[in-house]
């Protein structure tokens, strides 16, 4: 279904429309015409909770506006800021490049990876058409999936994912090899099942079976058993 | 635009960590839909993006095209093929007509240019298409 009964709804008004649904003539439209039905339909069945922003370590402009404006230093002393956040992102850089944070359990850190370089893994859990990073309790329902990031140079990077309790994994994750990028998504889904802690392990090599760096977490089941 | 759902959730995301420091009230959703675009844009521009994008393109995320340039879907493909081609103003209204769907009194009054000069753009995309069908071809 792609032609319209007439000139299209274009997508930013349907946007519009879809948040209040306020305009008659869209509304009417809609109703007689397939086509834009169908993309209204598209636009409000495609949710998508972005993950948290996360502020790094290393990019100390980044604070909230309320704080922002709080701290607004009067003009006399304004010539200081930029002397103070060039000290202060040096010693945050030493600081970081020092004294790496260990990671909890290897997902969202960097993995040296031989053949393809760091890796970074994250486990990603959506809930009722929520997506959390960093979850690590499952219940019914969730799915999991791998998101992979790898230098683009590297021309892929071999997944293999193993979850320890295998009689209570309902669809494995298969082997796969994925082209590098930023924020690869590993194709398909797993869910957890039963009633105690279960060990998930992504891992990451230049080629299948290769040697390579592993990140692994515990998923404890939501109820707390 | 970019068919990639990782891909869009990544350009979004950047461009509000990118807007908090300095964000302020003329940030409205018009500002927004332009830096977007300007930014999927830029990744469609890049080469490497580009493959990895084409490669990866999502069939689930296929346009449902009801606005056609020369009988033709707009794709990720013949975004790229005509990012080589024409400028930003131009690749603005391609967006913007054959992507976004709006038609040239709302393109007009989005970008801020006459109806006239959305016309005289959208015929100089028609031209480059051609053109570039043409090199196929041959």
């Amino acid at each position: 279904m792609t032609a319209c009964i007439g000139e299209p709804i274009s997508w930013p008004r349907l946007e519009r429309f879809a948040l209040a649904a306020g305009d008659p003539a869209i509304a009417a439209h809609v109703e007689a015409c397939p086509a834009c039905r169908q993309c209204l339909a598209q636009i409000q069945g495609d949710v998508v909770e972005l993950p948290p922003l996360v502020m790094r370590p290393g990019r100390p402009g980044v604070v909230a506006p309320e704080l922002a404006r709080r701290a607004a230093p009067s003009a006399r002393w304004r010539w200081l800021v930029p002397v103070f956040a060039t000290a202060a992102a040096a010693v945050i850089v030493l600081i970081v490049v020092r004294r790496p944070a260990p990671p909890i359990d290897g997902f969202g850190a960097a993995i040296g990876v031989k053949g393809v370089g760091e890796v970074t893994l994250e486990l990603v859990r959506e809930r009722a058409g929520a997506t959390e990073l960093d979850a690590r309790r499952y219940a019914p329902g969730d799915r999991w999936k791998v998101i992979v990031s790898c230098p683009p140079r590297a021309a892929a990077v071999a997944i293999d994912v193993s979850v320890d309790d295998g009689l209570t994994v309902d669809h494995p994750l298969a082997p796969a090899q994925l082209a590098c990028g930023n924020r690869v998504v590993v194709p398909g889904a797993f869910t957890v099942t039963g009633a105690r802690p279960n060990r998930v392990c992504v891992t990451a090599a230049a080629a299948p079976g290769a040697e390579g760096g592993t990140a692994c977490a515990t998923l404890e089941p939501a109820d707390g058993r | 635009m970019l068919r990639s759902r990782e891909d869009a959730v990544d350009v979004v995301h950047t461009l509000f960590a990118d807007l908090l420091p300095t964000w302020n009230s003329d940030v409205d959703l018009p500002y927004l839909h332009r830096a977007v675009t300007n930014r999927c844009l830029n990744l469609v521009r890049d080469r490497g993006t580009r493959a990895r994008l084409l490669e990866r393109e999502q069939v689930a995320a296929a346009p449902i095209g009801r606005v056609r340039l020369d009988d033709e879907i707009v794709g990720v493909a013949l975004l790229a093929a005509l990012a080589d081609r024409l400028d930003d103003p131009h690749l603005q209204i391609l967006v913007c007509r054959f992507v976004d769907d709006m038609t040239q009194d709302e393109i007009a009054a989005h970008l801020a240019v006459s109806r006239k000069t959305v016309g005289k753009r959208l015929d100089r995309i028609r031209e480059a298409v051609i053109a570039l069908r043409r090199e196929e071809a041959s």
